[in-house]
């Protein structure tokens, strides 16, 4: 029986809220640290700047439910299209497919920056790379569903398997070309740089986790 | 048969009629995938305010998501 769909969008409003609530947690610990510490190299402050203060972190609160509901909401309109559902067996395979096309793949060629790392590039350059990570998120999210089957079972599985491998693999490799390489030397020490481009990835497959499971435990109308 | 009962027949021959036409103009499988698009309209407006927009207040208040979460964002 197909889902119901206002039940469908509730649902994935609470997978929203709750990821997005869990992802405020986790960035607290996580993430906000370095970019306090980025900020401070990056302005050259004697103490680093509270990201705690109450107008800056309600923004950030309220940007992540906002952007966790979004993500949600993309996944429930994938969900609902297809007619599919994530159940608490096949809800780990989601969670890496999610995590892989919306935070793996993109970081790939884009990956997470710092404030303070040189990257102030033009505004048409921010558009471009906007465009660039919609791309591949959208690339790389179809390429995992046709690989895992979830998505057009007429095509041969022979061609999906190709189709899936050349949208996963090529659109990275022709960003990574025709991206122009930040030669500029960065201010911030190269471990505080890895450890956020780590620590971002991670905050990425909590939120991801928070929101398949939330859709795997709720119960289905 | 009373009047009521007539208007009721007429009214049930309508949207009868009407539950057709819609089932020849929309397969189930049609009205889903328009309905799945809409909302993922929807969720990208989402995305693109938070994530995307260039508008000074926007971009303050989402900053640090927007480096946490790897959005492109200066």
């Amino acid at each position: 029986m197909p889902v119901n769909f206002l039940s469908g969008v509730w649902r994935a409003l609470l997978a929203g809220l709750v990821a997005g609530a869990v992802s405020t947690m986790t960035s607290v610990f996580l993430t906000l640290p370095l970019i306090a510490m980025g900020e401070q190299l990056e302005q050259q402050l004697s103490t680093a700047p509270n990201l705690l203060a109450m107008a800056r972190f309600s923004g950030t609160m309220v940007a992540n439910l906002a952007s966790a509901v979004s993500l949600s909401l993309w996944l429930f309109a994938i969900l609902y299209m297809l007619d599919l559902r994530i159940t608490l067996k096949n809800a780990f395979p989601w969670v890496v497919c999610f995590w892989l096309a919306v935070f793996f793949i993109p970081a790939i060629s884009l990956p997470a920056t710092l404030p303070g790392m040189g990257e102030h590039h033009e505004h048409h350059e921010l558009l471009s790379r906007q465009f660039v990570w919609l791309g591949l998120v959208l690339s790389s999210g179809v390429g995992l569903l046709l690989h895992t089957g979830f998505f057009i079972d007429r095509l041969a599985r022979p061609l999906r398997l190709a189709l899936s491998i050349l949208l996963l693999t090529l659109p990275s490799l022709v960003v990574g070309m025709l991206l122009p390489m930040d030669m500029a030397p960065s201010p911030l020490p190269p471990r505080l740089v890895q450890l956020f481009v780590m620590y971002s990835l991670l905050s990425g497959f909590i939120l991801s986790a928070s929101i398949i499971m939330v859709f795997a435990i709720s119960p289905k109308k | 048969m009373n009047k009521l009962s007539i208007i009721t027949a007429q009214h049930g021959g309508a949207a009868k009629t009407r539950t057709n036409i819609h089932a020849k103009l929309l397969s189930p499988a049609t009205s889903r995938f328009l309905l799945g698009l809409a909302m993922m309209f929807l969720a990208s407006g989402g995305l693109w305010l938070t994530a995307f927009s260039a508008q000074p207040n926007l971009h303050n208040a989402a900053h640090d998501t927007r480096h946490g979460l790897n959005f492109p964002c200066h």
